[in-house]
């Protein structure tokens, strides 16, 4: 069942939360490469493309991003393991909240939600859900992890 | 730095987020677009970050720990650096709590996350495009405020369509209303109008109300500290941006304006020492009187009053001494104005004219009449003044003049009341006249007979006439010396036409000593041809005497015409009073030392005639001519003159009739032993010629062939 509601609630692709669509891959559907592509992937090339697009520091711009996202985020990882094994629901809150924005920001969209989905557990106090969410997260943050040292190594995922 | 992003000019943006990847994207996105840009990770910093960056904008982050974006936003608008700040904060999509309690913290505006940064510079521009035009419109009424608070100017608003009245807080304060004064309609701004001027406020909005289109108004507010101040107010009729009618007033207090010119009309109609209506101020009201008077057909009364010897006072006293004088004589004739109005009179208009003249209109007719206001004012100096430890007698001459009899124009009433002031004065002062057509035919210009008399001396206008004085046995022993003023276009003046004025003037002194000059001369060329000494008796008035030359003048004219001083006599009027008589004593002394003899004139006539016999070197008296009416048949007069008599021969004093004009009063006065007489009935007053002829007709001069 918690299974289930994950995926109705956040699963992959963090469609909008209509609960009707269906969790279902789109990867077949003709002329939507993209979006299939950003199924597979933990973080939407688009995101950073426009980031790269946003200001005058191109390229730099988002390398600075990805430098400093998977240099904070251990600590924020870290923080909320401590806070799940605490019980502290506020501090599970809270750490979800700021690595959210983050992940937001540099198009780990999966993983944002997951923060969002964690952080509203924990802020309903149901911290059985919150740490069975976080462990999807830290699963997701692992793919993230990858992808965005690739980005900034200049290997193509 | 491109500013290619977004348009507008560059500002300062401070950026609070405890998130660094979020500070880097709004760096790279603002600096993008030109502006400078500073960075605080958490609330606690970041205020003080804000105080010295001064921020144009804030992007501040609602979600922070230890201190929220809510508090940081409270802690930045108290800041001075912040407080026109703009604030945008930034929220989560679904959180409408918190955009609520953003604005209530004091957020300009919220942007929800996540940001799109590139649409995130171009809102920040339009937020300073409008922070800067509302920072400006703040600066100009700052500016507008100020200067109106200094020009201590005020405005209020008022839409007749809606009824609403808008107004500076300055307005209130100007107006004197209460601070928490709630004007609701323009009548509700003049609450604190002086009682009088209430009517003139209420006429100026009724003139608004009558779509004049600017009006004006001057009137009287009292504060709430019950200060008196003067408001100008204008008002125009305007149409605002939706064309409605609005009616703007300014409103300034003119008080000091007013205090300045209102000093500059006292200085100018009022004077300085005694505050009455100065002689400026007396002519225009004098004006408006007439003018009354003609139309109610009334009649008015001017009295010129001017002190009897106030020179005399001023010497004496010193000019503070006179100063006071005036002051306590005004006070007095204020109090009597007031004295009259109490007792339902009309109230009189009183002025200081010049120097000591003061002049005193006044309506009469019914139970006022111009003789009982004359005695009035001279009953007003009857009580002596104590100025400076001494007490001071004071003396007026009051010159009438009437309207509309003597005259309708202002200043010809008051050259006539001054004309018959002086003929007052001619009479020896202390009384009233009024202003008589036939006696001032010889225009007795006072200033003008002043002038002359001063150059009088100088032309040798002057002539000495000499009346003879005889024994009982009818042989000549001399002649009193009269002095006649040969006036070019009055003819002969006698000396109470002058003399009055000479000793108020002090110019008695020069004229005296002439006089004494022209006697010796003439006395030596009679004693050098007379077969026996023929004596000459000549007044002396006491500021003569007082003059600290005089006895070295006397020694120069005895000196340069060989005059023996025992033919010479001098007569003092005992009516100087005691103390003058005192401060002159020795100069008497030395004098009468010398073998001149000093004889008191108009003996009985003084006030103490007995102890000035004591206390002077005199030789003799002389009778008084009023005591000589009627005698002998007269038993009240002959008395006098028998006692006289008795009293100076028992004093061993020699005795002068005066005035003696008849064969039996010569014989009476003989038989009471007088030892000396003059008069019409034994010789006119003469001109020296005529006696130096007199004595040789009667055969007192050694035949010169």
């Amino acid at each position: 069942l918690q299974r289930a509601e994950l995926e109705r609630r956040g699963g992959p692709g963090a469609r909008p939360r209509d609960g009707e669509e269906s969790p279902a891959p789109t990867a077949s559907q003709p002329g939507s490469c993209r979006d299939g592509d950003a199924d597979q992937r933990a973080v939407d090339r688009d995101t950073l493309a426009a980031l790269e697009r946003t200001t005058d520091r191109g390229r730099r711009l988002v390398e600075q991003l990805v430098g400093i996202y998977l240099e904070t985020s251990p600590e924020h990882l870290a923080a909320l393991r401590t806070a799940l094994a605490a019980t502290d629901p506020d501090g599970v809150s809270h750490s979800a909240h700021t690595l959210r924005s983050s992940s937001v920001t540099i198009g780990a969209r999966r993983l944002g939600e997951l923060c969002r989905l964690t952080e509203q557990a924990a802020s309903d106090d149901d911290l059985t859900l919150a740490g069975e969410l976080a462990q999807a997260l830290f699963a997701e943050y692992e793919r993230v992890a990858v992808e965005l040292e690739a980005e900034i190594s200049g290997v193509s995922t | 730095v491109s500013g290619e992003h977004s348009p507008g000019a560059p500002g300062r943006i401070l950026v609070i987020d405890d998130e660094p990847t979020q500070r880097l994207l709004a760096r790279a996105a603002l600096e993008s677009s030109g502006h400078e840009v500073a960075e605080a990770a958490g609330g606690e910093n970041a205020v003080d970050l804000a105080a010295s960056f001064r921020p144009d904008l804030v992007l501040l982050d609602v979600r922070m720990p230890l201190l929220d974006g809510f508090e940081v936003c409270r802690r930045l608008r108290r800041l001075a650096a912040c407080r026109d700040t703009s604030i945008l904060m930034m929220t989560g999509l679904d959180d409408i709590d918190s955009i609520e309690r953003a604005y209530e913290a004091g957020a300009t505006d919220f942007a929800v996350k996540p940001i799109n940064w590139t649409i995130l510079a171009h809102r920040v521009a339009y937020m300073l495009r409008a922070s800067r035009a509302s920072m400006r419109l703040r600066l100009s009424e700052a500016k507008l405020a100020n200067s109106q608070r200094i020009a201590r100017l005020g405005y209020w608003e008022w839409q007749p369509n809606s009824n609403r009245l808008d107004y500076s807080f300055e307005s209130i304060q100007l107006l004197g209303l209460a601070e928490a004064a709630d004007p609701r309609v323009v009548l509700d701004l003049y609450e604190a109008a002086h009682p009088e001027d209430r009517e003139i406020c209420e006429r100026f909005v009724a003139e608004l109300d009558g779509e004049r289109r600017l009006a004006e108004s001057e009137f009287r507010i009292v504060t709430p500290q019950g200060e008196t101040r003067f408001i100008r107010q204008l008002a125009g009729i305007t149409r605002n941006l939706v064309e409605q009618v609005v009616v703007t007033g300014a409103v300034q207090d003119v008080t000091e304006q007013r205090l300045a010119e209102e000093r500059v009309r006292q200085l100018a109609n009022y004077d300085v020492l005694t505050e009455l209506p100065n002689r400026r101020c007396l002519t225009d009201e004098l004006r408006r009187w007439l003018e009354r008077s003609h139309d109610r057909r009334t009649r008015l009364a001017l009295f010129f009053l001017d002190f009897d010897r106030f020179k005399m006072i001023n010497d004496n006293l010193g000019h503070a001494g006179g100063d006071e004088l005036l002051q306590r004589s005004a006070a007095r004739l204020e109090a009597w104005a007031a004295e009259l109005l109490d007792r339902g009179l009309p109230k009189p208009l009183i002025a200081r004219f010049g120097g000591d003249e003061f002049v005193v209109v006044s309506e009469v007719g019914g139970d006022t009449c111009a003789d009982t206001l004359a005695r009035d004012l001279l009953d007003i100096w009857r009580r002596p003044f104590e100025v400076q430890c001494h007490e001071v007698g004071i003396r007026m001459s009051i010159g009438i003049a009437q309207y509309p009899e003597d005259g309708r124009e202002v200043e010809i009433l008051l050259r006539k009341g001054d004309v018959a002031m002086y003929q007052v004065k001619n009479r020896g002062g202390n009384g009233y006249c009024f202003y008589d057509e036939s006696r001032a035919g010889g225009g007795l210009d006072r200033l003008r007979l002043e002038l002359e008399l001063s150059e009088a001396v100088g032309r040798n206008e002057l002539v000495l006439f000499y009346q003879p004085i005889y024994d009982p046995q009818h042989q000549l022993f001399g002649a009193e010396a009269l002095v006649r003023w040969q006036h070019p276009q009055r003819g002969l003046l006698t000396p109470n036409d002058f003399l009055p004025l000479a000793e108020e003037t002090g110019l008695i002194v020069p004229i005296g000593n002439w006089v004494l000059r022209e006697l010796c001369h003439r006395a030596v060329e009679w004693a050098a041809r007379a077969t026996r000494p023929i004596f000459v008796t000549v007044n002396l008035s006491a500021r003569q005497l007082e003059q600290p030359d005089f006895e070295l003048q006397l020694e120069t004219h005895l000196a340069d015409s060989g005059l023996d001083p025992k033919l010479l006599m001098f007569e003092l009027t005992e009516t100087l009073g005691v103390t003058r008589i005192r401060g002159v004593q020795d100069t008497l002394r030395r004098i009468a030392a010398r073998g001149s003899v000093i004889a008191i004139d108009d003996f009985g006539t003084g006030y103490s005639a007995i102890p000035v016999l004591k206390a002077l070197p005199v030789g003799a008296v002389k009778i008084a001519q009023e005591f000589m009416d009627g005698v002998p048949e007269d038993p009240s007069n002959a008395g006098i003159v028998r006692a006289i008599c008795g009293i100076a021969h028992d004093l061993g004093l020699t005795v002068i009739a005066e005035g003696v004009e008849t064969a039996e009063q010569a014989r009476f006065l003989a038989d009471e032993g007088c030892n000396l007489m003059q008069g019409f009935h034994l010789g006119r007053p003469m001109a020296a010629d005529q006696l130096a002829a007199l004595l040789e007709t009667t055969g007192l001069v050694a035949d010169p062939s």
